[in-house]
């Protein structure tokens, strides 16, 4: 994979970042989430994951926000397809999280993507800039 | 229905969840066109109805209330 370069909306008062993830019957669903460079892993809303079909919250339905915060980690689940900024995610394991209401996203999109490639997050161009540690091993190389 | 920028959703339909289909998207991914079917200002009306068996995208039109407030502790036992 090359440098990919993804435009984002500095005028906003966060960085939102758009992934797509497979439903229950392999059908595209597109979402958007907030790029949080404070979170270890990518957290998803367990409420979106339960539209889609993919996650059963069953007696997870009464889990409460602790004091003072606006989300509750309390379940993992490996999802078989997430695509962001343009890296592909492959049976890997994510963090499922109940999220405020008003916070109007599905997912905190946190280090993991970091792990995966050189992220460089360009206000002035508005541009979340995104290299592949390999390319950038094959260019040093004599 | 007919299909519409994100710029026009997001006049049309402020501060509102909206699911949308026949999707377009520019060169990096990012949705930048499509039909929307459902709207409404809470989320869970959007999906009281099976979703299309095609491409959809979800989005909230507003901005997010998102603090920063939110644990790190790791999951020891997880469910």
């Amino acid at each position: 994979m090359s440098k990919l370069l993804i435009p984002f909306d500095s005028s906003r008062h966060h960085i939102y970042v758009e992934f797509e993830l497979l439903d229950d019957k392999g059908i595209v669903r597109k979402g958007r989430g907030i790029l949080d460079t404070g979170a270890p892993r990518t957290e998803f809303a367990d409420s979106y994951l339960s539209h889609l079909g993919i996650l059963d919250i069953g007696h997870n339905a009464d889990v409460k926000m602790p004091d003072g915060q606006q989300t509750k980690k309390y379940h993992k689940i490996v999802l078989p397809s997430v695509s962001i900024c343009g890296h592909h995610f492959k049976d890997t394991e994510f963090i499922v999280s109940r999220f405020e209401k008003s916070w109007g996203i599905h997912a905190l999109i946190g280090l993991d993507l970091f792990r995966n490639a050189r992220i460089t997050i360009d206000y002035k161009s508005a541009q979340i800039i995104s290299e592949p540690y390999e390319l950038k091993n094959q260019l040093v190389k004599p | 229905m007919k299909k519409q920028t994100w710029k026009e959703m997001k006049l049309q339909y402020p501060d509102e969840w909206l699911l949308i289909t026949d999707l377009e998207q520019d060169q990096y991914g990012n949705t930048e066109a499509g039909v929307v079917i459902r709207h409404s200002n809470n989320e869970d009306e959007i999906y009281k109805e099976p979703l299309p068996d095609k491409p959809t995208a979800m989005f909230y039109t507003g901005e997010s209330t998102f603090s920063g407030l939110r644990s790190h502790v790791e999951i020891a036992d997880p469910v």
